[in-house]
């Protein structure tokens, strides 16, 4: 199941990445999400971060490990323990020195029908809370600069 | 009750016998505790099942889940209600699979009864739940896995609807030794809710203790109750369908039993269970009526 939202920003991708790529500084923007570092390694391909959303009665989620860094474009997370997810971000120029802003999230529950029926339900909430997020994101790198 | 049984330290990563429980209860038929049985896969692929069960029926809210120390071997102890069909054990599984994964190991303590259940009991061991002992839990520490406990066990899960605000563990001390021996940290689990999936009557102890079940299947109650589809459920051997109660849980702030109280488990006892029942009691006054809400 993949999950996508994306935004516009006044802002170029390198004034939007420096939000984006300071990874610990997540949970002034993260909406619904718990955000926090599991190694000594915080920023770059390698650091991992334990990730958690509320669905319904329970937190979900696990650890990730961001696997790909390009600055100023991509970052990209995998699964390491948990929910099997990739969550990627990407920003990408646009005609009028802007950027759009964009957040994946794949993920597999397992579990069969229901959880295919399961993996819909959570799409719901899952779709706001990322949408809630790049608003946030949107909000702090325009006040910023 | 000594882990003489096992070679623990022959246990981490790989497969092992299956580990004899107390003596007392090795005569139920097929209750060795087997750490290899648990199945993270089929773990994960029931989650969704359990996500639906305890959401839209039981409603569920978890907090405090970020207290559980991040990693090692951690001895939840809890406290449950619903008689045979306890959902909090289905919430706190659910709720600890979905933060850590099912890669962190949890088992589960059980009745004999349970595990050797015939079915029910292939079924439960792959949930990671063991028969009772200390023998087995701690081996599953050894293996750095996490072990939940219900000390109250059968007294408690089938407490009259009179006394479902109480943590009840009837004095049993065990699982304090336990964690200090081990030098476990001790979390505690208070769930609210449960009693209001059915309507329990009598605890049947005094019936219990007549027919001897102590001695015969180390059952101290014979519960009886009022529940689906029987009407009056005596014994609640087959369980029941519980009615859709809403529950609620909370993980308390972990506890160094050594380090606290050192051999004092009367005092530890205490301070255990106090937390346990303020938190209770706490949830419970969340609770309005009618009791599903």
């Amino acid at each position: 199941m993949r999950v996508s939202q994306k935004i516009h920003i006044d802002r170029e991708p390198a004034d939007v990445f420096k939000l984006i790529g300071d990874l610990p500084q997540h949970p002034e923007f993260l909406v619904g999400t718990v955000w926090k570092p599991v190694s000594n390694q915080t920023h770059g391909v390698g650091a991992r971060y334990r990730v958690l959303m509320k669905i319904g009665s329970v937190q979900v989620g696990g650890i990730v490990e961001v696997v790909r860094w390009e600055d100023d474009a991509l970052i990209e997370w995998s699964a390491v323990q948990g929910v099997h997810q990739t969550i990627r971000w990407l920003l990408s120029p646009t005609d009028d020195g802007g950027t759009e802003l964009q957040i994946e999230v794949d993920y597999d529950i397992g579990g069969g029908f229901i959880g295919g029926l399961v993996e819909r339900i959570a799409a719901r909430t899952i779709a706001r809370n990322l949408w809630a997020s790049l608003m946030a994101a949107r909000r702090l790198v325009e006040q910023d600069v | 009750m000594e882990d003489t049984s096992i070679p623990v330290r022959t246990l981490r990563g790989k497969a092992s016998e299956p580990i004899a429980p107390d003596e007392s209860e090795a005569r139920v038929h097929g209750a060795m505790a087997d750490l290899d049985a648990r199945d993270p896969e089929y773990i994960r692929n029931m989650l969704p099942l359990m996500w639906l069960l305890t959401t839209v029926y039981f409603r569920a809210e978890v907090r405090g889940m970020e207290r559980i120390p991040e990693d090692g071997p951690v001895l939840f102890v809890a406290n449950h209600s619903g008689g045979n069909m306890t959902p909090d054990s289905i919430v706190f599984t659910l709720a600890f699979n979905s933060y850590f994964g099912v890669e962190r190991p949890l088992y589960s303590l059980a009745h004999a009864l349970v595990t050797a259940w015939p079915g029910i009991g292939a079924m439960a061991k792959k949930w990671g739940i063991i028969t009772a002992g200390h023998a087995a839990s701690k081996a599953a520490f050894e293996r750095d896995a996490c072990v939940l406990v219900y000390p109250g066990g059968d007294v408690e899960v089938h407490r009259p609807f009179t006394a479902r605000h109480e943590i009840r563990f009837d004095g049993r001390k065990g699982f304090l030794r336990l964690a200090r021996e081990a030098g476990v940290p001790i979390v505690p689990v208070v769930a609210d809710g449960g009693h209001d999936t059915y309507l329990p009557l009598t605890d049947g102890r005094a019936i219990a203790r007549a027919l001897k079940l102590d001695k015969l299947a180390r059952l101290k109650v014979l519960p009886v109750s009022l529940a689906l589809p029987w009407g009056l459920n005596i014994g609640d051997f087959l369980g029941h369908l519980p009615l859709p109660a809403k529950i609620r849980m909370e993980v308390l702030d972990p506890i160094d039993v050594g380090a606290k109280f050192g051999d004092d488990y009367d005092e530890a006892y205490r301070h255990v269970t106090g937390k346990m029942e303020e938190t209770l009691t706490a949830l419970s006054a969340e609770r309005v009526l009618p009791p599903f809400l």
